[in-house]
């Protein structure tokens, strides 16, 4: 209704001189009807008037002929028939003078009560001449045989007014024409004026018509220019969905820039996320899209179930790039409370994301930073350093090795065991001393050279990871340096064995938990005020890679122990005591499945590394001595702590380095020892 | 601005771009050594020329080819040059830096701003590290010569 309202407001002068228009050319039309009866009746009267003229001649004329017939005895039948009809059209005539059609209005008074004034008169006129003749000339008609002084009369009455008659009549037939005429002229000045008018109304329409329309156009225009300039300039992007999932064709021009490529109007946002987002997203957005086409279904409902409120594009980001990250928001756009589109609003979020990994990246580094500060502080300072210095060392020798070695494939499988042996060394002291950020760096170079060390044929170019993980485990160790370096000031170094053994212990339970195995550590130790640097080497580099391999490979599970008629806790026991001739005896002992000769052929054989029959020649201890090649583990897979076939070959180094002894003794299914002997 | 360690296919796509070059230039392929880190203190660069780009715009650091006198003697000779001027052996190592420049374009991206390839000679000029993580070598073996790539890059995460 108000629109209803507005409209006309809006075109009300447009339409009243519309109607201005066809009221004109409606009346101008009436108008020519009216003239034309008018004309018409003009006519008729003209016509009437002359008529009067000729029948008062006519009836004369028969009536001197009758009187001539009357007195010559002829016969009279035709100039009385003449006498009646002349005498019956005068009277005819003479009705229709006085008929007043068409020609009495309010119209024709208008137009000219003067000379109907007149004409009145001259009618009035002609009826007093007529009435005597009339009256006269009645009595005569229809009589067989007239009398002659009826005629005689008549015929005198006729001669003393015909003239006069004939006068008038000829007044009237000339007043009639020129009436005629003017009225004519004033008719057609008013149908001129009419249609003058009526053209002035169509200009007047015409100017304000295209008037209205150039201001809207204008408006238009200006609207649409407006519209550009936002679409233009605006940094989100911005478009209609279609309920057939198609783009519309209003859209910012940063759309392009955010979807990496133009969009064309048209294109299904289906197809054009699918070239954005992964497959998966791709689909559930789908899902979204039609869900919020339901009528039922309001949008701000399903804000929480939006998969792309921040989405990571694809085709850029990768190979090094940054990654960018887009946020869509949908708006349901509603006719007649049903969903015709969704007005979806494309963020650019890549700074956000950024931010916040950023935000999130410094909070787990600083998490580390006070982590390793606390295990730091937690640790004998001597130990911390000694182990640094180890592992600096070990760090730049594995450098050197990268730098240095030939470029061939035999000294590549070399390097790699070497390699090896270093990150394994450091990987086992970290964990010992709870530096986990290491051990998980250290565990993840061994993962880079795995496959290496399975390669038969090493080039150059698989090495570059190396130094990128070396780079990393570097990263790890200078952090911890400069964490110990700032709490060395409040740390207070401690004596003996108690804080090697202590570390040992807390290893010991933290790879037992990890394996999900029940182990008691138990310790046994002469007393040592201050340790000799060989045996110090020892408990730091070898002992923990013993209680290690003690745990994973030498308990059993609780349930294996149980049905082996064992305790469901496993023991784990690390003994240092003098012996005689100044030698330092460090054993670790387990009451785990011990190491089983049969099995570790069956191994060899399994693997492909001996056949059946060079299996079953060889001794206890060639087999025992597998145990300390590189690669050899019996272990079914790798974990942190078991599998990689590295710990026993790095104790092999450090015993050959420090000159130490090793002896093993094992029972299966009862217990293992590993005894170590070191000059102090 | 957070940045983030080199992964090995950063380094990889400068180090297969001078064995591409090697490769077509003189139709022997480049040996890639093994790659190692360079120490905190040592020099970046250190051989007779050198080509370098440095790079900006949310990346920092630089990439350099360094190369001995003798191999791009040697290159100049399989390129059919006669001409040993230091100024060919500059051009050399200056179009290896471009090559550089194009392959880290492409890799890292439009918003990496690259600087104009710079070659010069002399084992004095010192770079002036501009990123604060690893700086790492890629040594190359061709014809018994050795020369060095060098990435030097801080890149945005």
């Amino acid at each position: 209704m108000n629109s209803a309202t507005g409209l006309l407001g809006k075109y009300r002068d447009l339409v009243i001189a519309i109607a201005l228009f066809l009221v004109l050319d409606l009346g101008v039309l009436l108008f020519n009807f009216y003239a034309s009866g008018r004309i018409e009746a003009d006519t008729s009267k003209i016509n009437a008037s002359g008529e009067l003229r000729m029948y008062s001649q006519q009836l004369a004329k028969a009536l001197l002929t009758l009187a001539q017939e009357l007195r010559d005895g002829m016969p009279i039948q035709t100039s009385q028939a003449q006498i009646s009809e002349s005498h019956a059209n005068f009277r005819k005539a003479l009705a229709e003078l006085a008929r007043r059609d068409g020609r009495d209005d309010a119209i024709a008074q208008w137009l000219s009560r003067e000379a109907l004034a007149n004409e009145a008169d001259l009618l009035r006129r002609i009826e007093t001449y007529w009435q005597p003749l009339d009256g006269t000339v009645v009595p005569l008609l229809g009589k067989e045989n007239p009398e002659a002084i009826d005629v005689e009369i008549a015929v005198t009455k006729v001669v003393a007014r015909n003239i006069k008659l004939m006068q008038l009549a000829n007044d009237l037939t000339q007043h009639l024409e020129t009436e005629a005429v003017a009225t004519a002229g004033r008719l057609r000045s008013i149908q001129i004026t009419a249609i003058l008018l009526a053209l002035v109304n169509f200009a007047f329409i015409v100017f304000k018509f295209v008037r209205a329309l150039r201001r809207s156009d204008r408006v238009a225009e200006v609207a649409h220019e407006e519209t550009d300039e936002i679409l233009a300039t605006l940094r989100e992007g911005l478009f209609l969905l279609n309920a057939d999932g198609s783009i519309g064709s209003q859209r910012s021009l940063s759309l392009d820039n955010l979807f990496g490529r133009p969009v064309r109007t048209g294109e299904r946002l289906s197809d054009t996320l699918a070239a954005l987002v992964e497959p998966d997203t791709a689909a559930v957005a789908a899902d979204y899209v039609e869900l919020l086409f339901k009528d039922r279904i309001k949008a701000g409902l399903l804000d929480q179930l939006n998969p792309l409120s921040e989405v990571a594009v694809r085709g850029e980001g990768e190979d090094g790039r940054q990654r960018r990250h887009l946020s869509f928001a949908f708006d349901q756009v509603r006719k007649d409370n049903k969903v015709a589109a969704l007005l979806v609003t494309v963020h650019d979020v890549s700074e956000q994301v950024r931010l916040r990994s950023e935000l999130a990246g410094a909070e787990e580094q600083l998490r580390r930073d006070v982590d390793l500060l606390l295990a730091v502080l937690d640790r004998d300072p001597g130990l911390v350093a000694a182990f640094l210095v180890s592992a600096e060392e070990k760090i730049e020798l594995m450098n050197a090795d990268l730098q240095q070695v030939e470029p061939e494939a035999s000294a590549y499988a070399g390097m790699i065991d070497r390699l090896f042996r270093h990150t394994h060394a450091i990987k086992g002291e970290a964990a010992t001393l709870g530096f986990g950020t290491v051990a998980r760096e250290a565990h993840a170079f061994e993962d880079r050279l795995v496959p290496l060390r399975r390669s038969g044929n090493i080039s150059g170019k698989e090495l570059i990871p190396l130094a990128v993980a070396l780079s990393g485990l570097r990263e790890q160790l200078e952090r911890l340096r400069g964490v110990y370096d700032k709490a060395s000031n409040f740390a207070r170094p401690a004596q003996g064995l108690d804080p090697v053994l202590r570390q040992i212990e807390r290893l010991t339970r933290h790879v037992a938990q990890d394996l999900d195995k029940q182990v008691r550590f138990e310790a046994v130790a002469a007393h040592l005020p201050v340790l000799p640097e060989s045996l110090a080497t020892l408990l730091r580099e070898a002992v923990p890679q013993l209680v290690r391999n003690a745990v994973a490979h030498g308990i059993e599970s609780a349930e294996e122990r149980l049905r082996a008629g064992k305790p469901a806790e496993g023991r784990v026991r690390v003994e240092v005591e003098r012996q005689a001739g100044d030698i330092l005896a460090v054993s670790v002992w387990d009451d785990g499945r011990g190491i089983c000769a049969d099995s570790l052929r069956r191994q060899l054989v399994d693997s492909g590394r001996k056949s059946t029959e060079e299996a079953a020649r060889m001794s206890e201890r060639d087999l025992f001595a597998l145990l300390f090649e590189p690669g050899f583990s019996t272990a079914a897979t790798a974990n942190p702590h078991a599998g990689r076939g590295v710990g026993l070959d790095v104790l092999r180094e450090l015993v050959a380095r420090l000159g130490a002894r090793l002896k093993i003794a094992t029972v299966p299914n009862s217990y293992t020892r590993f005894t170590l002997l070191v000059k102090a | 601005m957070s940045y983030r360690s080199l992964r090995p296919a950063d380094i990889e796509v400068f180090s297969e771009a001078i064995s591409h070059f090697f490769a077509t230039a003189t139709s022997d392929p480049a040996q890639v050594r093994s790659a190692y880190v360079i120490e905190r203190g040592d020099p970046i660069l250190w051989n007779d020329y050198n080509g370098v780009i440095n790079v900006d715009g949310g990346f920092a650091g630089c990439v350099a080819f360094s190369a001995p006198r003798s191999l791009l003697s040697h290159v100049l000779l399989r390129m059919g040059e006669q001409d040993f001027t230091d100024e060919k052996h500059r051009d050399i190592v200056g179009e290896i830096a471009n090559i550089l420049s194009g392959r880290a374009r492409r890799h890292f991206g439009e918003g990496l701003s690259i600087s104009t390839p710079a070659a010069f000679c002399g084992r004095d000029n010192a770079v002036t590290p501009r990123a604060r993580s690893t700086p790492y070598a890629i040594p190359f073996r061709w014809h018994g010569y050795d020369a060095d790539l060098v990435v030097h890059l801080d890149v945005l995460a």
